[in-house]
């Protein structure tokens, strides 16, 4: 479990990126974790990593303060940056070097991911393209079996059957043991996958409930006259709206939608996921 | 209590190596290429001994940097500082790392450029007198107390600065560089001012003790303050 306590932190005195974030992200599930550029999600996932120190608050994984460097908590948690570099070696050789860290690395499962990613594992990794080096280190962290993985921006240069393929691994990945958390601004990429919502913002988190819970409360769509619409967007296919499901209607959900109107109405939101 | 464990330790070695394994290779092989390209300039084989004590004594100096590297270079810090190892690994890593796995590289590279020179050499020599060229060298440099401690507080307080630098570690370096000069030119200054090199020489003998005492225990002392510097400053880089 990764457990953030009233979070600060800022590069500078004056650009402070993450104010006041408390947040429980829980086993068993897929957390999305979203907000506007420059708000903090990269810096917030480096700070639960143990790469950066919060400026006052604290952060714990499994218990555990990251900034200890603790092993036994590093074998259960791992990132996949948005940009990284890889040494000039065959993903089989690298996963040879890297892999007597991570006790349940599985070999098979790794060549398995890569076949599925159309991912040569014995070619060297600096003669692949960014995102098949990107799908290699997605393939070898998959192997690695850890309880919680962190991803910022995995879909980026990832070609379109392979960001299916992605959400298929990934679907299969998580069990009641296991989390993943996505932070992402391509949502379509991974709407389908995630089942909590985390939206960060200037001051700090503005909702952090499950999928369902975001269902139950409110209702994505064409709005009716008689909805406590909170938000509406034009569109091709005509105005779209997110309304209180008073009624207890199924809808599906937009996660684009409910991002624009938690950025759109912040109070509104805060209010409705309080109850 | 936090489990040490030296499997981890040799793991991340390896990992470190494969990483900047070409950076790795451009410091031994300048170990090795530049007392050759000196040697086979002078056509002297000998040369080679003169310039691999430098190239040493400025490897001491360049090596501990590499060493931080893999932690502080964006492209392969996140990775790097996210594998489970901890601080006391990491350290016990870069100190095997300077004080023997590089007087190794270097013997090696010395050796090599020996062997390599020699044929451009204008003075005959046999297999014998080429073993001892080597045999001497690797007495007065190698084998040589005062120059190992010498080596390993260079490596030592370079190590320091890389790992307390917290942006460019060329400024730091400066910095740290002109701050030894204006101590040494302060403490001279005090020394000639209070008439106090009468009582150095009237007790030359404990001054020596003393100062050869400081002189190793200072390479101890940097790779302690390396390894809280590495506890403290490494989110800071």
């Amino acid at each position: 479990m990764i457990k953030a306590e009233s979070l600060n932190f800022g590069y500078t005195s004056r650009r402070k990126v993450l104010n006041n974030i408390s947040l429980t992200l829980g086993e068993g599930h897929i957390h999305g974790l979203l907000g506007c550029n420059g708000i903090g999600k990269t810096t917030l996932l480096k700070i639960i990593c143990g790469i950066m120190r919060p400026d006052s608050g604290s952060v714990s994984v499994d218990g555990v303060d990251p900034m200890l460097r603790e092993p036994q908590m590093f074998r259960e948690l791992m990132i996949i940056p948005e940009e990284f570099d890889l040494p000039n070696v065959s993903l089989e050789r690298y996963a040879k070097i890297a892999s007597p860290f991570y006790p349940r690395f599985d070999m098979g499962a790794m060549r398995g991911y890569c076949e599925a990613l159309n991912v040569d594992s014995r070619e060297r990794l600096h003669s692949m393209s960014m995102g098949q080096r990107k799908k290699a280190y997605i393939a070898f962290a998959l192997a690695c079996n850890v309880k919680m993985l962190l991803m910022d921006e995995p879909t980026n240069g990832l070609d379109i059957p392979s960001k299916s393929i992605f959400r298929r691994l990934l679907a299969g990945y998580v069990d009641d043991s296991r989390m993943v958390v996505i932070s992402t601004h391509q949502v379509a990429d991974v709407e389908s996958l995630l089942d909590n919502i985390v939206i960060l913002d200037g001051q700090g988190v503005v909702l952090n409930a499950t999928t369902a819970d975001i269902c139950r409360r409110l209702k994505f769509g064409k709005a009716e006259e008689s909805d406590s619409v909170i938000y509406t967007e034009r569109t091709i296919a005509g105005d779209v709206a997110v309304s209180l499901n008073e009624t207890e209607e199924d809808s599906q959900l937009n996660i684009e939608l409910l991002f624009n109107a938690t950025t759109a109405n912040r109070d509104a939101m805060c209010e409705i996921f309080k109850k | 209590m936090r489990e040490f464990s030296l499997s981890r330790v040799a793991n991340y070695m390896r990992y470190n190596y494969t990483v900047q394994a070409r950076n790795y290779a451009w410091n031994v092989l300048s170990m090795f290429a530049v007392p050759l390209f000196f040697a086979v300039l002078s056509r002297d084989a000998t040369v080679v001994s003169g310039m691999s004590h430098f190239v040493y004594i400025v490897a001491a100096v360049v090596f501990p940097v590499r060493e931080v590297m893999l932690m502080r270079d964006r492209s392969t810090r996140t990775l790097a500082m996210t594998l489970p190892v901890s601080n006391e690994e990491r350290w016990v890593a870069m100190v095997v790392n300077l004080a023997l796995i590089f007087p190794i590289a270097s013997m090696v590279a010395t050796v090599l450029a020996f062997i390599v020179a020699e044929p451009f050499s204008l003075y005959d020599s046999t297999m014998i007198t080429l073993g001892s060229s080597i045999s001497l060298h690797f007495n007065e440099v190698y084998f040589e107390w005062s120059l190992w401690v010498f080596v390993q507080l260079l490596a030592s307080s370079s190590l320091f600065l890389a790992i307390m630098a917290r942006r460019s570690l060329v400024i730091t370096y400066i910095g740290a560089f002109v701050g030894v000069m204006l101590f040494v030119y302060a403490a001279v200054d005090l020394i000639v001012d209070n008439e106090w090199f009468l009582n150095i020489e009237a007790h030359i003998e404990s001054v020596e003790i003393v100062g050869k005492t400081l002189f190793c225990l200072l390479p101890v002392f940097f790779y302690a303050l390396s390894y809280v510097a590495l506890c403290k400053r490494q989110v800071k880089w």
